[in-house]
């Protein structure tokens, strides 16, 4: 048996192999063979190399490179049936959505305009959901449907991310749609509560770590003048609730419908 | 319930994105366009045999496929000629830059069957199958891995052993 004989029917080294004619070949051959042991002392040196490569995580723009080329391909590949529910769910919520904010746009656009008061920080700025809150009347990628299960295949197609939908007696799912916060690719998803809506944000940020719900303190200092919004964080992804209900009814819709993990 | 590709392709896109690291011989954007390649191309086999099982193991051999397309012009290459060197020393830590600097040294067709074989475990019969070549051709493709080590030898020797790489004897 020669060398590269032997090293083929020990491959891969660490995997047990039963102990066959061939096999009782290749470790005497080993066993005799220095260039053999040296080989398999370098394979193991170049292994650990490789798997030190480990913690290296695809960068946020490369996931979106990859998931928008997904979605084309799906688009493609669902091109005849997908093309009347998601274009005609987009009106419909656009509209829905439109004159349900219309009236309060108006007063929200000047109450965050007279914001005053120190910023919490840049990545937990409730400003910046506010903000985009209030441009939704155009938007980008969108999917109408009360399931939750849909949503979440959306989060993982759009952001690569596993994310679910708050689960809250009485607040009913209404679809979710791609969202642009200061540059960050994000989703928005889409409530209805006691006839008011309300909207779920989740912006992926890596390094972004466990924050419990709070109420932003620039709108507890001034009630009344802009949607409520509240505001925490679960492993890399920032959340936030922005929407027509009270502060406090909010707080506990965040604080009983999501999940930290 | 049923799982979507593009929820498998998020479990295994930290794992695709090292792989082409490697391939790439540690060119991000090279290793980004190496991955859509890989991730859209196995989309649409996916679509055709949705029971692909592992789906790690699967996904791979997409990407070694969808690089060899894209890189390497014409069929493998013959093995390294001249006569053969073997490459000798004691190696300490290999850096991943000396890694990657090993690995663009060598041409795509091995380059593939490198981190199929060695880095993958892939077994000598199946990583054969997913590259399309025989046996012997393989065998003959794994022969550059000497010469990859070889470079990580001489990178560690010029640093005096001093950075820790690998150990000149």
């Amino acid at each position: 048996m020669d060398c590269l004989e032997a090293r083929e029917g020990l491959w891969p080294p660490e995997r047990p192999k039963l102990a066959g004619d061939a096999v009782l070949k290749a470790r005497r051959h080993l066993e005799e063979c220095a260039a053999c042991r040296e080989f398999f002392l370098q394979d193991r040196a170049l292994l650990e190399a490789y798997e030190s490569l480990r913690g290296t995580r695809a960068p946020l723009e490369v996931r979106e490179r990859v998931f928008d080329a997904l979605a084309e391909a799906r688009r493609i590949a669902d091109a005849p049936h997908a093309r009347g529910t998601r274009r005609g769910g987009r009106m419909r919520t656009r509209l829905g959505w439109s004159l349900a904010v219309a009236a309060g746009l108006a007063m929200v656009a000047l109450g965050v305009m007279r914001m005053a008061g120190p910023d919490i920080s840049s990545s937990t700025d409730a400003g910046m959901f506010v903000e985009d809150y209030l441009r939704r009347a155009v938007g980008e990628d969108h999917l109408t449907t009360s399931n939750p299960s849909e949503v979440s295949r959306f989060l993982v197609r759009e952001l690569g991310m596993s994310l679910t939908p708050l689960h809250v007696d009485g607040l009913e799912l209404e679809g979710v749609e791609i969202c642009l916060l200061e540059g960050r690719r994000g989703a928005m998803i889409m409530y209805r509560k006691n006839g008011r809506s309300v909207a779920h944000y989740l912006v992926p940020k890596e390094g972004t770590r466990i924050r419990l719900p709070v109420l932003s303190p620039r709108l507890l200092n001034r009630p009344g003048t802009s949607p409520g919004v509240v505001t925490w964080a679960s492993p890399s992804v920032e959340q936030a609730l922005v929407g027509e209900l009270s502060p406090p009814q909010l707080l506990q819709l965040a604080i009983s419908g999501s999940t930290l993990e | 319930m049923p799982r979507t590709f593009e929820e498998l392709a998020a479990e295994e896109m930290d794992a695709l994105y090292q792989g082409a690291l490697f391939l790439c011989g540690g060119n991000p954007r090279a290793a980004e366009i190496v991955l859509v390649d890989t991730l859209t191309l196995a989309f649409r086999d996916h679509e055709r045999e949705p029971d692909a099982p592992p789906i790690q193991h699967w996904l791979e051999g997409r990407m070694v496929r969808a690089f060899v397309r894209r890189t390497a012009s014409g069929p493998p290459p013959l093995p390294p000629s001249g006569p053969r060197n073997r490459p000798s020393g004691r190696v300490g830590r290999i850096g991943t830059e000396t890694l990657f600097k090993a690995a663009a040294a060598v041409p795509p067709w091995p380059r593939a069957a490198i981190w199929l074989v060695l880095l993958r475990r892939w077994g000598y019969q199946e990583a054969a199958a997913v590259l399309g070549v025989a046996r012997d051709v393989l065998r003959d493709l794994l022969r550059y891995r000497d010469h990859m080590m070889s470079i990580v030898l001489r990178s560690s020797g010029r640093r005096n052993g001093t950075h820790g790489d690998a150990v000149p004897t």
